[in-house]
């Protein structure tokens, strides 16, 4: 790649003109990447980079894995950390419910809250499903936003970190088929499991932790049709996976995916339009949860012996349990199915004297269909007396419809050595999100698994539903100027309103600004063999809401189940909670530094980043002539500060056929509370401590919150007690353990080119970090931690590339065959298992990439 | 051309103000979604009775619980109860009972200034005729006799030092606390709210015409019910009680005599509130039909507390309950006592289980389900209690003693007409006759330590028959720390 292709995009006003030292010095940062698409199609005038922002383009991706977006991500991206997936495993359809990028930002008041980054496809927000849902080989780029300038413009959405993707755009030309393919192979990574320590020396007749498993094997097909001329270009796509099968037996997720991509250009005028429909189908293993399976008897059987299971284990006994192994056999069954629609309409318009007009409008969609089911005949109801409440069926579903808007101006001017932009845009997001969950119960045969076939509703489990709307309007001004490509200085200021945001504090103002210094184009860097030297230092804000309407506003709710006359129907409705009219969203102030420097071939980018979030939600202690012990309010405060490198060089290059490139990357990030006001503190530790057990049962482990200490801290109790109400509370001075945030993460890759062959490897670590027992619940003694080194052998790939003279002769036009593993090993110094609701998973694939 | 997106801005902001108002639909609902028909002004005020129900004020505390210990009515069996007998307010645990009575007190005081704030401004129709005038006089009315009480608590008496300052008084919902206020201006707030309350009642209040045989829709005021709650004459009785409070005896008696128009103008079948005589109370041991106001609690409220107490752990009266019930036929004594034998006595019945009422509630069928007992708020025997200490105050010795006469009368006892027929009616033995009523009338009703206060006794009787020397530092429960 060269810079004097960009400068020539830059011409051509297609990119914004004042941006593009920063678009330089960021497609330099990836410049391992072999080639960047000759694409001309509209870029969001809000996908503007920054240097401390992370760009992962295609190629490096494919580095990682063929066929797994999420997982070739996070061994890529050594700052982003999947707090949840430990749970969770490579559970078919798995979506992550806790991600931090540089460092979590807040604490969270309502303990179930996901802590997510705005997931953005070709600058429209998605929710997490379709984001996860993505195929790899759409991807063009992937952009992680960092950096102050970058997130300042995401407003209140910006604080948990941003995720871009940004889709492959049609190329010019003659029409194009590809077919890609994909053979996988995967096995459970089962080396951290083992029954519980009373059962090791028992005889085994079961090997209960072998039951749910299988190999599994998925096929994927994908066809692309592309072209197109300079007026008009199209692509489309069919993605179609039917056996997304997972390691545990009868799981799977199958995808179904149809899209198609117009764009027009004729000339000043640019439209396209991008519309995505997913099906996907999803069934949770009918084996149940793999943590069963460690606390079963080997001695027990699961079969008699003519090969039928028994209803239970141990019938008649005190440690009676369900039998997996019957239950599989049952018509019972768990599954899912959504539907996704996505529309992305992009016009922009190159009007004379420097202006640029853009303007977006999407639509997202998205349906989810959630049914449970449990076979009257199921272990559960074995020993229920009457027979008429037996079976049972839930539904559950989620819906999310979204409208989003967005119109800017964008101006630019060359005054001699100066350089100057300005732009002006607008973006108004219309969101709704609502679900419903109610069961019946009662259900005669497997046959009648459906729920109008229940005799009555769940009558001890209300149904649920919430609705949920988001309606935001941002604007953002920002302005830029250069000067003789060597200094620059940009700001700009975001302004939002929001119906997330309180009544009193409607209003939420962001900025940043950021300057920088091209060192290589002063005249004394001149023939120094240094072609980049940019040091760029930025500052801003960008925010966040943790709290919802009703700590707002004055909310009632009817206090049915306490009628005030007994046997009367007369209810009273009851105030909730003393709001806070005036609550503010929390604040992120971002700084941030970047070095970005090319000698020879050499590459390195280095951040410094120190980032503290105010405002963070707490409560205060009220008088009590209020009738309220406490208010929600703003007051806590978090830093996260750290350094990233990411060093990427050509160690040998076409040396008679040959090729060796290498890259290393790493982060260190140090999480601290700055600021926990006391009273919230001790409100908060203290239930903490008398949920602590409870939530632990769930492998969802709670942490107190002490000034100077990170927040995700494992803390050791000495002593518990059981109160009168059957719950466990713990006692005593915790004392600090250490942190489950690791203090180095990072990854090191090879790539080894020999002709048309090539080898790839990347390894991972993270050290420094502890994790739990997640087994071992009293958070007494020093058997419910151990330190959690980590080292994986992420990616492993032997491929070959076939010469075009080969090709064409096969009437191809390229043809790619690669194998490929991930995560063929894991190892770590953790005593816990990995993958407790269900096992990792080794990942071999077999993948054909063909174009005609 | 650069104009363009400031005017677009501009036009956005002026007219999408509502567009971002739109609310989350959960498990509850906005105060502006919430208020817009009179079904969801009578359900915010029905929770106002519900919350003075809970164990922290009427449902234990206020009622069965600390005040009849500070009143030596009963034997205390723990710790907590020991130091409440003893005025001991420092321990931890009693401090917690009284934040816990502050913050609950001001949070239904709370509510009603949110009530009375929405109903004061909204525009809804009210299809029942009063109901928007019921609604609002008893939360007018809530407000001020809940912070009479709490003025009768944490304030010291008011003859002792009436510019005493503790109390906010609270008119509004919201973080911000009003400033403390004397004793003097507390009780000129308090009586004007109730004042402005009776006005608002007495076109409207079905109690004073009484029980209407029509049927009743869910939402609409039921006249049969009106004894649960805050209705005309109970503000007129709390009238009386604070007119006395302040010595104010010619008010007293006047509204203490209003308080009796309901038995004097209402058929007797269509009355709420009633004398019940010996023979007539049935199972309803506690004498529901007495009281003008009473908080309904459900059977696992004051039943179940009342079971734990009496009936598993066994809590005695205080010694001499024989002496202060001279006379056996006396049906509260008959009513509400149980010996244990070795001269104890528990006060088993009252509130137990057994103890019902009935024929409050009525199936469309025409059955009548039997309500758990409720916890007496202000009832008949207080009132004519008022009128004949304020008549006798006033020298109206005949007619005050008329007044306790028919009281006793229909408790089937005659302490007062021996005593008229002996020819010692003065204004002392009154006096002591009217003292004695007290010692019988209140037993787990919480009044008889606010009579001692009210009268400013320097030394009285301890459960065990000792006796305790009394002064404001015993009768003055402290401001609880974080009140303001």
């Amino acid at each position: 790649m060269n810079i004097s292709y960009i400068l020539q995009k830059g011409k051509n006003k297609q990119y914004k003109q004042w941006l593009q030292i920063l678009i330089i010095s960021t497609i330099c940062v990836n410049s391992y990447a072999s080639e960047i698409e000759t694409t001309s199609s509209v870029i969001s005038p809000y996908a503007i980079v920054s240097p401390g922002d992370r760009v992962i383009n295609s190629d490096e991706l494919k580095k990682a894995s063929f066929t797994n977006l999420w997982d070739a991500f996070q061994i890529l991206e050594p700052s982003l950390k999947d707090e949840s997936q430990d749970i969770y495993g490579d559970m078919p359809g798995y979506l992550p419910s806790s991600v931090s990028i540089r460092g979590k930002k807040i604490w969270s008041t309502k303990i179930d809250n996901p802590y997510l980054p705005l997931f953005i496809i070709d600058g429209a927000r998605v929710p997490l499903r379709q984001a996860m849902n993505l195929d790899i080989n759409d991807i063009d780029k992937i952009i992680i936003y960092k950096d102050a300038a970058s997130l300042s413009r995401y407003g209140i959405y910006g604080a948990n970190g941003v995720i871009e993707f940004i889709t492959q755009k049609p190329q010019t030309g003659k029409i194009k088929i590809n077919y890609l393919f994909d053979a996988i192979i995967q096995n459970a990574d089962l080396n951290s499991h083992k029954v519980i320590d009373e059962y090791a020396q028992k005889e085994v007749h079961t090997d209960w932790l072998q039951q749910p498993i299988q190999t599994a094997f998925q096929h994927r097909h994908k066809i692309n049709i592309e072209g197109g001329d300079e007026y008009v270009k199209y692509k489309f796509s069919t993605r179609f996976s039917p056996s997304g099968n997972g390691v545990m037996k009868k799981s799977k997720n199958d995808i179904l995916g149809l899209n198609s991509y117009i764009e027009y250009n004729f000339k000043a005028l640019h439209i396209s339009n991008d519309i995505v429909f997913n099906q996907i189908k999803g069934h949770a293993s009918n084996y149940g949860t793999y943590d069963y399976y460690r606390q079963l008897n080997p001695e027990w059987k699961a079969t008699d012996e003519t090969g039928i299971p028994y209803t239970v284990l141990n019938e008649n006994e005190t440690t009676e349990c369900i039998n997996p192994v019957y239950e599989a056999t049952l018509g019972s069954f768990d599954k899912t199915k959504s539907n996704e629609i996505y529309d992305n309409l992009n016009l922009r318009l190159s009007l004379r004297k420097g202006f640029t007009i853009d303007g977006s409008f999407a639509f997202v969609r998205e349906t989810n269909q959630h049914d449970i089911f449990i076979s009257p005949s199921s272990g559960l109801y074995h020993n229920v007396e009457s027979g008429s409440n037996i079976g049972r069926y839930d539904i559950l579903r989620e819906n999310s419809l979204s409208f989003e808007a967005s119109l800017a101006l964008q101006y630019q001017k060359h005054i001699k050595k100066s350089n100057i932009g300005a732009s002006a845009g607008v973006r108004t997001f219309s969101g709704k999100y609502y679900d419903e969950a109610y069961a019946g119960i009662g259900i005669p045969t497997d046959r009648m698994a459906y729920i109008s076939f229940t005799k009555s509703y769940d009558t001890l489990n209300m149904a649920t539903a919430h609705r949920e709307y988001d309606r935001t309007l941002q604007s953002i001004l920002s302005g830029h100027y250069t000067y003789d490509n060597r200094y620059g200085l940009q700001a700009s200021i975001n302004y939002n309103r929001s119906s997330l945001l309180s009544t009193g504090e409607r209003n939420a103002w962001f900025y940043n600004t950021s300057i920088y210094w091209n060192i290589h184009n002063e005249a004394f860097m001149k023939n120094s063999g240094i072609s980049r030297f940019i040091l760029n230092a930025s500052i801003g804000t960008t925010g966040g809401v943790g709290f919802s309407d009703d700590d707002y506003n004055v909310t009632y709710k009817s206090d049915i189940g306490n009628e005030y006359i007994y046997n009367y129907y007369l209810i009273g409705s009851s105030i909730q909670s003393m709001p806070n009219r005036n609550i503010k969203w929390h604040t992120i102030n971002n700084r941030n530094l970047s070095l970005l420097f090319d000698y020879k071939k050499i590459s390195l980018t280095f951040n410094y980043y120190n980032n503290l979030t105010k405002n963070i939600i707490v409560f205060d202690l009220l008088p009590l002539s209020t009738g309220y012990e406490n208010s929600i309010s703003n007051g806590g405060e978090i830093r996260n500060e750290g350094i990233e490198f990411y060093l990427h060089t050509k160690i040998i290059e076409n040396l008679k056929g040959w090729s060796l490139s290498a890259f290393i990357s790493g982060m260190h990030n140090h999480n601290k509370i700055e600021k926990v006001p006391d009273y919230f503190a001790s409100k908060y530790n203290s239930t903490v401590r008398n949920n602590y057990l409870q939530y632990a049962k769930q492998y969802h482990r709670l942490s107190e919150l002490h000034e100077n200490q990170p927040l995700n801290t494992i803390y050791k109790y000495t002593e518990y007690h059981t109160d009168k109400d059957g719950q466990d509370i713990l006692d005593g001075t915790p004392s600090y353990v250490g942190s489950t945030d690791d203090k180095f993460r990072g990854n090191l890759g090879l790539t080894l080119q020999y002709k048309q062959w090539w080898i790839n490897t990347i390894v991972n670590c993270s050290l420094g970090g502890y994790t739990y027992d997640w087994f071992n619940l009293l958070p007494i003694g020093d058997n419910f931690y151990s330190k959690n080194n980590c080292f994986s052998l992420s990616s492993l790939q032997l491929g070959y590339s076939f010469t075009p003279e080969i090709c064409s002769k096969m009437h191809m036009r390229a043809l790619t065959l690669a194998l490929s593993g991930n995560n063929l090993v894991r190892t770590s110094s953790a005593k816990t298992a990995k993958g407790i609701l269900y096992p990792y998973a080794r990942t071999m694939a077999f993948s054909l990439r063909v174009t005609f | 051309m650069k104009k363009i997106p400031y005017i677009l801005l501009l036009l956005v902001f002026y007219s999408c103000s509502d567009w971002f108002d739109i609310q989350s639909d959960n498990t509850s609902v906005t105060d502006k979604k919430f208020f817009k028909d009179e079904n969801s002004f009578y359900n915010a005020l029905t929770d106002v009775y519900t919350q003075l129900r809970q164990p922290s004020l009427y449902g234990d505390n206020l009622s069965i619980g600390m005040l009849e210990f500070m009143g030596q009515n009963f034997t205390p069996y723990d710790e907590r109860t020991t130091a409440f007998c003893k005025y001991d307010y420092t321990q931890i645990e009693q401090a917690g009972i009284l934040s816990d009575i502050w913050r609950e007190m001001f949070r239904a005081i709370g509510s009603c200034n949110k009530l009375i704030e929405e109903i004061e401004k909204t525009n809804v129709i009210f299809y029942n005729s009063g109901q928007k005038q019921i609604i609002t006089g008893e939360a007018y009315a809530l407000r001020g006799a809940l912070h009479f009480e709490l003025l009768r608590l944490f304030h010291p008496n008011i003859t002792n030092d009436p510019s005493y300052r503790a109390l906010p008084y609270m008119t509004t919902f919201g973080t911000q606390v009003s400033p403390s206020l004397s004793t003097t201006e507390l009780l000129s707030k308090i009586i004007q709210d109730l004042k402005f309350a009776a006005e608002l009642l007495k076109p409207y209040d079905p109690i004073l015409t009484g029980i209407s045989s029509s049927s009743i829709k869910p939402g609409e005021i039921d006249s049969k019910l009106r004894t649960f709650e805050m209705n005309y004459y109970a503000v007129t009785a709390i009238l009386a009680r604070i007119s006395l409070y302040t010595g104010n005896y010619a008010d007293a008696f006047s509204y203490a005599d209003e308080t009796f128009n309901h038995i004097r103008n209402v058929e007797s079948r269509n009355q709420v509130f009633y004398y019940f005589t010996p023979g007539k109370y049935g199972s309803d041991f506690s004498f529901s039909r007495e009281h003008i106001f009473g908080i309904a609690s459900p059977p696992e409220g004051l039943t179940q507390l009342s079971e734990e107490m009496f009936n598993e752990k066994k809590i005695k009266t205080r010694t001499g309950l024989k002496d202060i019930f001279p006379e056996a036929s006396d049906i509260r004594y008959r009513a509400w006592f149980n010996s244990s034998g070795n001269n104890e006595y528990i006060m088993s019945n009252k509130f137990g289980k057994e103890s019902l009422l009935i024929d409050y509630n009525k199936t469309t069928s025409g059955e009548s389900t039997s309500l758990p007992v409720r916890i007496p708020f202000i009832k008949l025997g207080e009132v004519a209690l008022i009128a004949a200490e304020s008549l006798n105050e006033q020298n109206q010795i005949d007619d005050a003693a008329q007044w306790i006469i028919d009281m006793e009368t229909s408790k089937g006892a005659s302490y007062l007409t021996k005593i008229k027929e002996n020819g010692e009616l003065n204004q002392n033995t009154l006096r002591k006759i009217i003292r004695e009523e007290y010692e019988r009338e209140f037993w787990g009703e919480g009044q008889l330590f606010f009579f001692h206060k009210r009268m400013n006794d320097t030394e009285i009787t301890s459960y065990d028959g000792t006796k305790i020397e009394m002064s404001n530092k015993q009768y003055t429960l402290p401001v609880p720390p974080n009140a303001f």
